[in-house]
C-alpha cells in the first residue's frame, strides 16, 4: 500500500516538474505580456474601435475591444495571447497576439484575427502548449 | 431448508477491514494525485486571471496616463494612477520619467514603493514618446492564497468523502457480501452436524451468487452421495455380519486346527475343536495364552521367523514346521496365517494341517524309490550281461552253422571232386594217350590236345582249391620256430631271376603253434599272388618281393611286400570274400581259403595296397618266446 501510495507522489511530482520546467512564465512576464497585448489595443485604438483589413473580404473592419483571455500560450521562444473583440453587429471575434521578447519587454510582431485554425493546428502537433 | 440471517458474522467484519484496508490507501492516494492536479490547476488559473487583470489594469491606465500627459492635468493623472491600488494584489505604482530615476507620480500619494523594495514589480512605457515609465509592485500571495485554500478545503472534502464512501461500503457490504456470506457460513456449520442439506437463498447472478449456487449444488450432491454411502454402508454391514457368522461357523466345524490370535501380544482369543483335539488341550488352557507359554512351537527361530514374515508381509502361507502336543508328541504341520478384521479390531488367524502322516508316508515313498532305483540298476547290469551273453552265443551259433555249412560242403565237394577227379583222371591219361599215339603223325591235333591236357589240369586245380577251401583236413600241429621254418618254405620257391628278393627274418625266437603244411598253404598263396603281380610289371620297372618278419606283443609277424601295381580299396575290401578274383584264371579261393587257415590257428592276415604303391600282406600267429618256453 506504501509502495502505491509513493509510486503515485512520484509520477505526479514527476508530470508537475516536467511541466513547469519546460513550459514555466514568471507571473511577472506574464503582466508584462498582458500590459504589452493592452498596449497595443490601446495605442490602436481609433475613438475606441480597433481597424483591421480583411484581406479575403478586401473590406476593413472595425472591433470594439472584449475580455481578455488570462490564459498565455508558448510557441518555443515566444508568447500567444488571445483576447476578444466584438463587431458591430455584437458578434464575438478572436484575435491572437503573437510576441517575442526585446530584452526585458516585449514587442507584438504579429497579429491574426479570427483564425484560430492556424493555432489549433500548432497546438494539436505540440509546437504551442499552455505557458504555466 | 432454507436460511435467512440477520447480520453478518465477526468473519464477514474482518472481511471488510480487510477490504478498508486496499480501499482506503487506493482512495487516499488516488484523491490526493487528483485533487493536487486541481490545486495546481486552479493555482495556475488564478496566476493567468492575476497577471491578466494586472496587466490590462497597468497597461490601461499607462495609456490613459500617456493621454494625461498630453492634457497636462498632472492632478488627473495622480488620481488616475492611485486607482491602481483598488486592486489588491498591487501594493504601489510610480512613474517616473526614465527607468532607474526618481518617480514623478506615485500610489499611495507621497509614499510611492518605498518599503515594498522585495515585492515582485513590473514596468511599462507611459503612452508613446513620453520617456516615461510606469513601475507597479504587486503581490502574488493571491495565487499561493488559492492554492492553500483549495488544498484545505480539498483535504476537507477528501475527508468526507473517504468517511462517506467508508460508510457506504460498509453497509453495501453488509448488505450485498455479508449477509449472504453469513448465511453460506451458517449453511456450511449446519451441515457439519446435521444430515440434512441447508441451501442458501441466491443473492443474484454476480460471483458470491454463483458461490452460493455451487454450494447449494455440491450439497445437493454431497446429501446424495451420502445417502448412497450410507446405503452401501450397511449393506457391506450386513454383508460383513454375514461373513463372520459363515466364518465363525466354519471355524467351528471345519476339520483343520483354526485359532484367532492377538498379533500384538500373541495371546490365542479362540482355537476350534479341531485345534483342541490335534494338540490335546482343554480350552481353558489355550484362551489367554501364547503358544510360547504352551511350547507348542518346537523351534522358537521358526516360529520368529513366521511371526516376522507375517508382520512384514501381512501373511504366510504353507510354512512347515514342527509343533508339540500337549502329550510331547511332535507333530509336522504347514501353518498359515494372516491378519484380519473381527469385530473391528485386527486378529491374526492361523490355520495349520496335519502333515506327520503325509510326511511318513512321502519318506516311505522316498525309500521305495531307491529301492526301485537299485533293483533297475541291477536289472540293467543283468540285461546288458544278458545281451553279451547273447551276443557270443550268436557268434557262437553263427560259427556252429558256419562250420556245419562248411563242413556240409566240404562233404559236397569232397564228394563232387572225387566223382569228378575219376573221369578227368580217365580224360587226362586218355588224352595223354593220344598225345603220344599222335605225335610225329602230324595229323594236326597236337595243340588241341595239349589244350586239352592243360585244362584237365586247370579243373584239377579248381577242385584242389575247392576242397582246400570246404574241407578242414585234420593236421599234425607242432612247434615250429617262425623264422626257421619261413625260410626252409621260402627256399623252396622258384623265385623267377627278374624278381629281387630281399628277407629280413627278425624273430629267430619266435615259436607258432601250428601244423606247418596249412600255414605253407597260406605262405604258398601269398608268394604266388605276388610272384603274379611282379609279372605284370612293365619289364623296366623294378621288380621287388620283399618279406620280413618281426615278434610284437606274443605275436609272430611275417610281411610279405611287393612293388607291384597295387590294388585299389575297393578291390582290398573283396579281397578275402571267397569266388572273388582279379585273375582270368583261378576260382578265387586262395586268399580266402588263406584266411580261414590262419584264423583256425588263431591268427590273422591283413591287406594293405594302393594303385601304384605295391601290396603288403602281414600275416600274424600267436607266438611264444622259444627260451621262455624252455624255461
Amino acid at each position: 500500500m506504501r509502495i502505491i501510495a509513493m509510486a503515485g507522489l512520484i509520477a505526479l511530482g514527476i508530470m508537475t516538474s516536467a511541466a513547469n520546467a519546460s513550459d514555466k512564465v514568471s507571473i511577472t512576464e506574464k503582466i508584462m505580456l498582458q500590459a504589452t497585448m493592452q498596449q497595443s489595443i490601446a495605442h490602436q485604438l481609433v475613438d475606441g474601435k480597433y481597424y483591421y483589413f480583411d484581406a479575403k473580404a478586401a473590406k476593413v473592419h472595425a472591433l470594439y475591444p472584449g475580455k481578455t483571455h488570462p490564459m498565455i500560450m508558448r510557441m518555443g521562444e515566444h508568447f500567444i495571447l488571445c483576447t476578444n473583440f466584438r463587431k458591430d453587429d455584437g458578434k464575438a471575434v478572436n484575435v491572437d497576439f503573437y510576441v517575442a521578447r526585446q530584452g526585458d519587454s516585449f514587442v507584438i510582431f504579429d497579429t491574426v484575427v479570427d483564425n484560430r485554425a492556424p493555432i489549433k493546428q500548432l497546438m494539436k502537433a505540440g509546437h504551442v502548449r499552455v505557458a504555466k | 431448508m432454507a436460511l435467512n440471517p440477520s447480520s453478518p458474522g465477526p468473519g464477514a467484519s474482518r472481511l471488510f477491514c480487510k477490504f478498508l484496508l486496499v480501499l482506503a490507501p487506493a482512495f487516499l492516494v488516488s484523491s490526493l494525485l487528483g485533487l493536487s492536479l486541481i490545486a495546481e490547476h486552479m493555482a495556475q488559473d488564478t496566476h493567468n486571471q492575476l497577471s491578466a487583470r494586472i496587466g490590462t489594469q497597468a497597461a490601461h491606465i499607462a495609456a490613459a496616463l500617456g493621454r494625461g500627459y498630453q492634457s497636462g492635468d498632472t492632478g488627473a493623472s495622480q488620481d488616475l494612477l492611485s486607482t491602481l491600488l483598488y486592486d489588491p494584489a498591487i501594493l504601489c505604482a510610480e512613474v517616473r520619467s526614465g527607468f532607474g530615476d526618481a518617480s514623478v507620480l506615485n500610489a499611495p500619494r507621497g509614499l510611492g514603493c518605498i518599503g515594498q523594495e522585495q515585492a515582485e514589480h513590473f514596468k511599462i512605457p507611459v503612452g508613446v514618446d513620453h520617456g516615461k515609465v510606469l513601475h507597479v509592485r504587486f503581490s502574488s500571495d493571491e495565487v499561493e492564497a488559492t492554492r492553500r485554500n483549495y488544498r484545505e478545503f480539498s483535504l476537507l472534502a477528501m475527508l468526507l468523502g473517504l468517511l462517506i464512501s467508508a460508510g457506504a461500503s460498509y453497509i453495501g457490504f453488509r448488505l450485498i457480501i455479508g449477509r449472504p456470506l453469513k448465511a453460506l457460513l451458517h449453511a456450511i456449520r449446519h451441515a457439519g452436524t446435521s444430515a440434512q442439506p441447508v441451501c442458501v437463498p441466491s443473492s443474484g447472478r454476480d460471483e458470491l451468487g454463483i458461490v452460493i449456487g455451487a454450494y447449494n449444488q455440491m450439497q445437493e450432491n454431497l446429501f446424495e452421495e451420502t445417502r448412497r454411502v450410507r446405503q452401501k454402508t450397511a449393506e457391506l454391514r450386513a454383508e460383513r455380519h454375514l461373513n463372520e457368522e459363515l466364518l465363525s461357523k466354519v471355524f467351528q466345524v471345519s476339520p483343520y486346527p483354526f485359532a484367532i490370535v492377538d498379533p500384538e501380544d500373541g495371546t490365542y482369543h479362540n482355537v476350534n475343536e479341531a485345534w483342541l483335539s490335534t494338540m490335546g488341550y482343554a480350552r481353558e488352557e489355550v484362551i489367554g495364552r501364547t503358544a510360547g507359554d504352551l511350547g507348542i512351537w518346537i523351534s522358537s527361530r521358526e516360529r520368529a521367523r513366521f511371526v516376522d514374515q507375517v508382520k512384514t508381509e501381512g501373511s504366510a502361507h504353507a510354512y512347515e514346521a514342527k509343533v508339540r502336543t500337549k502329550d510331547g508328541a511332535e507333530l509336522d504341520a504347514l501353518i498359515s496365517g494372516e491378519h484380519v478384521e473381527l469385530g473391528g479390531e485386527t486378529r491374526l488367524f492361523m490355520v495349520a494341517d496335519d502333515i506327520t502322516e503325509l510326511k511318513k508316508a512321502d519318506a516311505e515313498r522316498q525309500r521305495h524309490h531307491a529301492e526301485i532305483l537299485s533293483a533297475k540298476v541291477e536289472l540293467e547290469d543283468t540285461n546288458r550281461q544278458l545281451l553279451q551273453r547273447t551276443e557270443e552265443l550268436e557268434a557262437t551259433q553263427e560259427a556252429l552253422v558256419q562250420q556245419e555249412r562248411l563242413a556240409t560242403l566240404g562233404e559236397l565237394t569232397a564228394t563232387v571232386s572225387h566223382e569228378l577227379r575219376n573221369p578227368l583222371a580217365a580224360i587226362r591219361s586218355s588224352v595223354h594217350l593220344a598225345i603220344q599215339k599222335t605225335k610225329g603223325l602230324e595229323i594236326g591235333i597236337d595243340r588241341p590236345l595239349e589244350r586239352v591236357e592243360r585244362n584237365v589240369v586247370r579243373c584239377d586245380s579248381i577242385i584242389s582249391d575247392l576242397l582246400g577251401y570246404a574241407s578242414d583236413p585234420v593236421c599234425d600241429t607242432r612247434h615250429v620256430e617262425g623264422d626257421h621254418w619261413l625260410r626252409t618254405t621260402m627256399n623252396e620257391f622258384d623265385i623267377p631271376a627278374d624278381v629281387h628278393l630281399i628277407t629280413q627274418f627278425a624273430a629267430p625266437n619266435a615259436q607258432v603253434h601250428i601244423a606247418p603244411e596249412r600255414i605253407r598253404q597260406v605262405v604258398v598263396n601269398i608268394i604266388e599272388n605276388a610272384l603274379q603281380a611282379l609279372a605284370g610289371m612293365p619289364e623296366d620297372e623294378p621288380r621287388v618281393l620283399k618279406v620280413t618278419t618281426a615278434a610284437e606283443a606274443g605275436s609272430y609277424m611275417a610281411a610279405f611286400e611287393d612293388s607291384g601295381p597295387g590294388m585299389d580299396a575297393e578291390t582290398v575290401a573283396k579281397v578275402f570274400e571267397p569266388l572273388f578274383s582279379t585273375k582270368s584264371y583261378g576260382c578265387g579261393l586262395g586268399l580266402a581259403t588263406a584266411k580261414k587257415i590262419i584264423e583256425k590257428y588263431r591268427g590273422g592276415i591283413r591287406f594293405d595296397s594302393e594303385p601304384g604303391a605295391g601290396t603288403k600282406v602281414t600275416m600274424s600267429l600267436p607266438a611264444t618266446d622259444a627260451h621262455e618256453r624252455a624255461a
